[in-house]
């Protein structure tokens, strides 16, 4: 569900945290273009023998298939990374890109660890100081999550 | 100090995920929860089932003497027509994406299928898809009377006005079957749970994975043929007329290259009911998993290559028959692999006979008769004695009532426990399950010798030599239809309340939705990805 990468330089620490992805980028691809050679050549054979409106229909399906798997892949494609350092603690969202960051000083930092009742036990991560939160990791499972926030608790007294 | 450089919406601590079902009627309207629209999909499916039934219903009476006693030919027509239609893209095929739909997120450790708004869309286009094709049987001309096959020139030259309505409702499920299987695609290869690789996956995924290549492999040559069609009857193309230089046994091969593997993806994803239901109840382990896998792929493989089993008649060369009939019964030998597994995973096991492992058994030894006689029609010279006889009647029948609609049951008596949270009534399952085998087997059976005799399908009336059997047929019809009726009786009982189902259900359950889930489930289930041995 998780790869979280701690980048020890020195006195500050990178997390990068990432939501489970069950496939990787290459194999969607090649599952895409393996399933659109299938539908080429469905249409193609049908287009020889006159039938030339299916090409269209197999060529639309084609692009509605690549969209929807491009859509989710993009959510898998999803980021936080949080950076440590002695002044300030950095948190970056975002995908493919950054999206949104939030900082705060290091030496007012907490980590806020909280277990919600509701629909099932659901735990909630955040960093934040003065009031202020921000959630992290909210794709990871609980164990990944206590496991983090122990990380995370660590490198804060260190730096 | 802080400091939010953008913010895009995203709360510090977002609810989102934490909010229950909406309430009235706009829940299942606008819902994306992947239960709801499975619930959604299952229900539909169930009042297709009863439609198309309906209409068995009166070409039984019609047939339970000879002479015509209650139709015109014509309405007799449009009855078969519209009974395939609504049976195969109404009843069957929605009620294995509602399976999907309730089933697959759990199977795999997912949270929701990956495109939840589509999923919705995907649902809500068929309900009008079939009010429409349903409408067209109060039309001045009637419904389509052509058969499910909708061969030309009878579907272009010759059909009535009402096929235009057809034509749309039939691109209409195309569309939501082409999104739906997107759905599972993506859902499948995506959002499996850590640890949770392809071949750990439950012979269900697995089945449903491989049907939604099928169905994207196939749909686009569908909605290429009915448009064919529709430009045929009023754009002045000739695809399928010989005056204009077009090919009317093309649309036969278009159709069956469509047709054929439109019946796996009919059967598949029965297989994959068959395959979790049988080991919970031998308590043994599936045998021969691999194996399955890679008979489902080979069945799909195949599926592609054996289309014009359908048109031997129809005048080919030597050498095409003699391949379209080998590669036909190449397909038994990865059907027989699954029936083995099946078998060898009883063997020697602690076998209980619970209502869903009844239907299972069922399944198993009469859609191996129904593969029998699919064998048999697939040797070209005694397809030709038996072609467009009851004999193939009787044949789909086997596979796909005792086939296909007896998994959708099993499925159903299997999961409804962790559905609803609510056991159903053992007692009255098992009397739906003998009511029924009893039943079906008198309908369909006696259809074999019907057809060995040389009784044609789609007539009203028929040669009196064969007025018992079809009388005998007939009682088994009403029969089975008061049964099903019986089921929507089971089926409420059970939602509404029952004995308190536990967690795992059953003794010799086995997979994520049994070991991590509630019964009922939550609306929400995985909030986080569940840990996979």
């Amino acid at each position: 569900m998780v790869s979280v990468d701690i980048v020890s330089s020195g006195k500050s620490y990178r997390f990068v945290l990432s939501p489970n992805c069950s496939i990787s980028w290459r194999e969607l691809l090649l599952f895409y273009c393996l399933t659109c050679v299938l539908a080429i050549v469905i249409g193609l054979f049908f287009t020889l023998q006159g039938m030339w409106l299916v090409l269209p229909f197999s060529g639309l399906e084609m692009l509605v298939l690549g969209s929807g798997l491009y859509v989710t892949s993009r959510k898998v494609y999803r980021r936080e990374v949080i950076t440590l350092d002695p002044q300030c603690t950095r948190i970056e969202k975002g995908v493919q890109r950054i999206d949104q960051i939030w900082e705060f000083k290091t030496a007012w930092v907490r980590v806020v660890d909280e277990c919600r009742e509701g629909y099932g036990e659901r735990r909630t991560l955040a960093i934040g100081m003065s009031g202020e939160s921000v959630e992290v990791g909210s794709f990871l499972a609980n164990w990944e999550k206590d496991a983090l926030a122990f990380q995370l608790k660590d490198c804060i007294i260190r730096v | 100090m802080y400091n939010e450089t953008t913010h895009d919406g995203e709360g510090a601590h977002s609810d989102h995920d934490h909010h229950g079902p909406a309430k009235g009627l706009m829940r299942w309207v606008t819902t994306t929860n992947h239960k709801d629209i499975g619930t959604l999909y299952l229900w539909l499916s169930f009042t297709m089932l009863l439609y198309g039934g309906s209409m068995a219903m009166v070409i039984r009476l019609e047939l339970f003497q000879p002479g015509l006693q209650w139709v015109e030919p014509h309405f007799f027509n449009q009855m078969t027509t519209m009974h395939g239609l609504v049976m195969v893209f109404g009843a069957i095929m929605p009620a294995f994406v509602g399976l999907a739909n309730w089933l697959i997120p759990m199977m795999i450790g997912a949270p929701d299928m990956a495109l939840p708004r589509m999923n919705n869309w995907s649902f809500w286009i068929l309900p009008f898809a079939f009010t429409m094709l349903a409408s067209t049987t109060l039309m001045e001309s009637g419904a389509p009377a052509f058969g499910w096959t909708f061969y030309a020139p009878l579907s272009t030259t010759f059909a009535p006005d009402s096929t235009d309505f057809f034509i749309f409702a039939v691109h209409l499920m195309g569309i939501s079957s082409v999104m739906g299987a997107i759905n599972v695609i993506a859902t499948i290869l995506n959002m499996r749970a850590p640890g949770m690789t392809l071949m750990k996956m439950p012979l269900f995924v697995w089945t449903w994975l491989i049907t939604a290549y099928l169905l994207i492999a196939v749909m686009p040559v569908l909605a290429g043929a009915v448009t064919m069609m529709l430009t045929d009857r009023h754009f002045g193309t000739s695809f399928f007329d010989a005056a204009g230089g077009g090919d009317p046994v093309m649309f036969q091969h278009i159709f069956w290259f469509f047709g054929h593997p439109e019946v796996y993806i009919m059967i598949l994803p029965a297989f994959g009911v068959i395959s979790a239901i049988i080991p919970t109840f031998a308590r043994k382990p599936l045998f021969g998993y691999s194996s399955m896998v890679y008979a489902t792929a080979s069945i799909a493989i195949l599926s592609f290559m054996v289309w014009a089993h359908h048109m031997f008649t129809t005048g080919m060369p030597v050498a095409g028959e003699l391949y379209f009939m080998y590669a036909t019964i190449l397909i038994s030998v990865p059907t027989g692999v699954k029936v083995f597994n099946w078998v060898t995973t009883m063997w020697k096991g602690s076998m209980t006979f619970e209502t869903p492992m009844l239907w299972a058994l069922g399944f198993i030894v009469m859609f191996t008769i129904g593969g029998l006689s699919g064998l048999m029609l697939g040797v070209a010279p005694v397809d030709t004695q038996y072609h467009d006889t009851y004999f193939v009647v009787a044949h789909f029948h086997y596979v796909l009532v005792t086939g296909a609609l007896y998994s959708i049951i099993a499925a159903f008596y299997y999961w409804v426990p962790k559905w609803t949270g609510h056991m159903y009534d053992e007692r009255l399952g098992k009397i739906h399950f003998w009511w029924s085998t009893i039943a079906v087997n008198v309908l369909f059976f006696p259809q074999h010798f019907l057809g060995l005799a040389g009784m044609p399908r789609r007539i009203p009336d028929y040669s009196l030599q064969f007025a018992e059997f079809n009388m005998i047929s007939s009682i088994g019809g009403f029969a089975f239809g008061l049964a099903q009726v019986f089921f929507l009786y089971i089926v409420i009982k059970t939602i509404k309340g029952g004995e308190k189902a536990t967690d795992r259900v059953w003794e010799g359950a086995t997979g994520l939705e049994f070991e991590h889930l509630s019964s009922p489930p939550p609306y929400h289930s995985f909030n986080e990805a569940p840990p996979v041995k």
